[in-house]
């Protein structure tokens, strides 16, 4: 199934990237080493805002991201991810860490034309399909299907 | 020696065709789980599964990841 996949997020240097569910704040350190690595100039960084609902986590997931050198290119925000953050909107590329029933529709309003989002869409009971949205020029989404994953479900106002 | 055991990881994801590409591999290999888990978590850190990080959460597997990025 997912070994067909090829770089389903298709990440680039400069973009800006909108994560929800901060967890550990792992990823959006791994994400950062992409998309604003060390070796290029500053001026060409791309950036990763990143939602957690869950207040000590998102303390948490900010300490380890001080402690690891990237509170220069990644900004943890305590808030409701279901809804996205539309302060910072359009984003390059959207990552959903959690499950949810559907797409939430704010998350498809701030993604930006020829914008890729991946989120894993189906039960709360941890089996879901990993869904690629794309965004074409004209506004038109394109889903598609990359295989099973297990992940905790999405929570907050448009979560399960 | 720690970074050995992270190194080994990724190429076990590489191997099983979970994660294709050079970037992505680059950007894992700079960063280790171990920075991101509770105390009592961080010897597991280059084991490929979720670990606890409290409040019914937890840090994402390795080859999980791997999936979102390629």
């Amino acid at each position: 199934m997912v070994s067909i996949m090829n770089e389903a997020l298709e990440l680039e240097i400069g973009h800006k990237v909108l994560e929800v569910g901060s967890g550990s704040g792992w990823h959006s350190a791994t994400i950062a080493e992409i998309v604003a690595p060390s070796s290029t100039p500053r001026s060409e960084w791309g950036c990763i805002f990143t939602l957690e609902i869950i207040k000590p986590l998102a303390e948490n997931s900010r300490k380890n991201i001080i402690n690891s050198g990237y509170a220069d290119r990644v900004k943890i925000i305590n808030a409701d991810g279901s809804l996205g953050y539309s302060e910072e909107s359009p984003y390059d590329r959207i990552i959903v860490t959690a499950a949810a029933r559907e797409v939430p529709p704010p998350l498809i309003d701030q993604l930006k034309t020829n914008g890729i989002m991946l989120i894993p869409i189906g039960s709360a009971s941890l089996f879901q399909n990993l869904i690629k949205i794309k965004k074409s020029l004209d506004g038109k989404i394109k889903k598609e299907n990359l295989g099973g994953v297990a992940f905790v479900p999405l929570t907050g106002k448009l979560g399960q | 020696m720690e970074q050995d055991k992270w190194t080994e990881l990724i190429n076990q994801l590489i191997r099983q065709g979970v994660l294709h590409s050079k970037k992505v591999k680059t950007a894992m290999l700079a960063v280790p789980r171990t920075n991101f888990l509770p105390e009592d978590m961080k010897s597991y850190y280059a084991s490929d599964t979720p670990l606890p990080i409290g409040h019914g959460q937890t840090c994402s597997a390795p080859h999980s990841f791997s999936l979102f990025l390629g």
